[in-house]
């Protein structure tokens, strides 16, 4: 009877001895190891390869040789870096416990667009800051600055707009500057301008590491919800290269009622929805899994255009006007 | 309703079913089976506490394993019959996660959130080993959530798993004395057969915040039923009871519990668990 005994516990034994063998060992955590693990990672899950027209191949062939175990972490994450840069994706860094890599390029090199000084002087009497939404009446136009979607918007905050600017002529909406955050904070401020269910972009998530592993297109819609009083006047939506992330997907919401105008300039980008991965040496990077698509067929990770495009002009900069809203206004008067 | 608000109401109703489920089975079995021969001999409310620790490793997080330890309360019925045992365990864990490469100033940390439900039936086959052993086999119905949230992953921070399977089941119960006192030793094996297997395709904040999202539908678009090379996974439990008083058990238990995912979305985890456990006859 012993051998039952046995058997018993030879099985319990195994059972944790062979833990080890369905588990594969941690990665070593080594410059060439840490490259490798970023590059397959990229090459594995990254969505836009195609759309941009990279080749991860032949980045690989020139960023491979430049890493040797013997390097020090800063000269690691300066060839990561500059290799993640060709990627040209603000959804896309890596980060250290010593800096963080970012890509700019969707607003270096652009028109700045903006000028809060500017408007605080010339524009914004005695403006109301309600949660995180600055407000105030231009010319019998509703005006609102919103300029991170990091800070909340609460359902009061839109019901005291709502009533508040009840009766003008137009509202506008000022998203320059706002290089994005939580989009739930979209969808609430959208579900009030929203006049019917609209089909507003379809997105497909990469699910595997094959070039074509997608999900089925996920279409994505908004309509007014709950009791919740709404904007029915006409509205513009002002944009500039630094309109980023959930400010692009906020854009691309609003676009499709059809009582919205989108003035400035195009927005930056940033389409595809970020997820995050480690490398063993415990640098994160996180990176566009997802691609999303207007209604027409659009992908947005380069930006929206705007339905009018305008500039800040110098010359009206030096006399305290904006370009950007001076047209907005006329476009509501 | 907001996306939490659903998601709770969500998880709370199935939990229920869940348990209303097994409670219906347990209460169906003791219907058919008055009269047959196989009266009801004990039956047990169980209240356990003891300590967990979980290896996971996680592709679609990291390529890191991950290790960590909790407290692990839990709760169950046992019903003792003539000839078949039938188990209800529910137990839960809170605590946290680390890769063994984790630094201070980057932490490779997660907090873990884990819940099995279990019930089990065995069915008494024969005496084995000169009658020193009851030998039985039967099925098991289980079902687990474990999620993971990780900060340092950003906007993909939660990854889970959660699986409902149904396993086959074998034990050995023997009574054995050690210092003049009544031992009770159970050994259980439960090897998976068919599960349920739910995991996002796609791991990010973003697709849960999308106001048009059913979660729900959507989770279950993204299972699977899987059997096992596509899904393994296997339970070894070894039970020592002590009778107390008033027909009243005290219980230690060890258990090693091991799965595998094998699909695009590969995840492992193993845990060891130690309960000690109060058994309240009623």
């Amino acid at each position: 009877m012993k051998k039952i005994l046995y058997i018993k516990l030879i099985l319990t034994l195994c059972f944790i001895s062979c833990e080890d063998a369905f588990f594969s060992e941690d990665p070593a955590n080594d410059p060439v190891n840490n490259f490798e693990t970023l590059w397959n990672t990229m090459n594995d899950r990254y969505v836009f390869f195609d759309y941009k027209g990279i080749d991860w191949d032949s980045i690989y062939q020139i960023y491979r040789p430049q890493i040797q175990n013997t390097m020090t972490d800063q000269a690691l994450f300066d060839v990561m870096e500059e290799m993640l840069g060709l990627l040209r994706d603000g959804h896309v860094n890596l980060r250290s416990g010593f800096d963080v890599s970012f890509y700019d390029g969707f607003y270096k090199g652009h028109p700045e667009n903006f000028d809060f000084q500017l408007l605080e002087e010339n524009y914004l009497g005695n403006y109301k800051i309600t949660g995180s939404l600055i407000n105030d009446i231009i010319d019998s136009v509703g005006y609102i600055r919103y300029r991170s979607f990091n800070l909340p918007i609460r359902e009061n905050d839109l019901d005291f707009l709502v009533n508040r600017f009840k009766g003008l002529k137009g509202i506008i909406i000022d998203v320059r500057n706002n290089e994005g955050g939580d989009p739930a904070n979209a969808y609430r401020f959208v579900e009030r301008i929203a006049d019917q269910r609209r089909h507003i972009y379809t997105t497909k998530y990469k699910n595997g590491p094959g070039k074509n592993d997608f999900t089925v297109s996920d279409k994505a819609f908004i309509e007014p919800t709950g009791d919740h009083p709404r904007f029915h006047q006409k509205i513009v939506l002002l944009t500039n290269r630094k309109s980023y992330s959930a400010t692009n997907f906020f854009t691309a919401m609003l676009r499709v009622f059809p009582n919205v105008t989108v003035i400035g300039d195009q927005t930056g980008g940033g389409g595809g929805a970020p997820v995050g991965y480690e490398l063993p040496n415990g640098w994160a990077c996180n990176f566009s899994t997802s691609i999303t698509y207007l209604p027409d067929g659009f992908i947005i990770e380069d930006g929206i255009p705007p339905d009018i495009r305008v500039d800040m002009s110098t010359q009206d900069k030096l006399i305290g006007k904006d370009t950007i809203l001076e047209r907005a206004l006329s476009e509501l008067d | 309703m907001n996306r939490i608000g659903m998601l709770k109401k969500s998880t709370g109703t199935l939990l229920l079913l869940l348990l209303l489920w097994s409670g219906g089975l347990a209460q169906s079995e003791q219907e058919v089976s008055v009269g047959k021969g196989n009266p009801v001999l004990n039956r047990y409310l169980t209240s356990s506490l003891g300590s967990r620790s979980v290896r996971l490793k996680d592709d679609h997080m990291s390529p890191m394993n991950y290790f960590g330890g909790m407290i692990t309360p839990g709760f169950g019925i046992i019903k003792e019959r003539a000839r078949s045992i039938s188990r209800f365990d529910l137990l839960f864990n809170i605590g946290s996660i680390r890769s063994r490469n984790a630094t201070e100033l980057r932490p490779m940390r997660g907090d873990y959130f884990r819940l099995d439900i279990q019930y089990a039936y065995l069915r008494y086959i024969k005496e084995i080993g000169e009658g020193k052993y009851r030998w039985f086999v039967g099925g098991k119905f289980r079902s687990h959530a474990n999620v993971r949230l990780n900060e340092q992953l950003d906007t993909g921070f939660i990854t889970f798993i959660f699986t409902n399977g149904l396993s086959f089941s074998t034990a050995l119960q023997r009574d054995f004395q050690l210092f003049n006192r009544k031992f009770i030793a159970f050994y259980q094996v439960d090897i998976g057969v068919l599960s349920h297997v739910v995991r996002p395709n796609y791991l990010n904040i973003f697709n849960y915040l999308d106001p048009e999202n059913d979660w729900l539908e959507e989770r279950l678009r993204d299972s699977d039923w899987l059997t096992i090379g596509k899904f393994n996974s296997i339970k070894s439990q070894l039970e020592i009871a002590y009778p107390i008083k008033a027909g009243n058990m005290i219980k230690f238990s060890y258990g090693w519990d091991f799965y595998s995912l094998n699909n695009k979305l590969k995840a492992k985890g193993a845990s060891h668990e130690f309960l000690f456990t109060f058994m309240f006859n009623f």
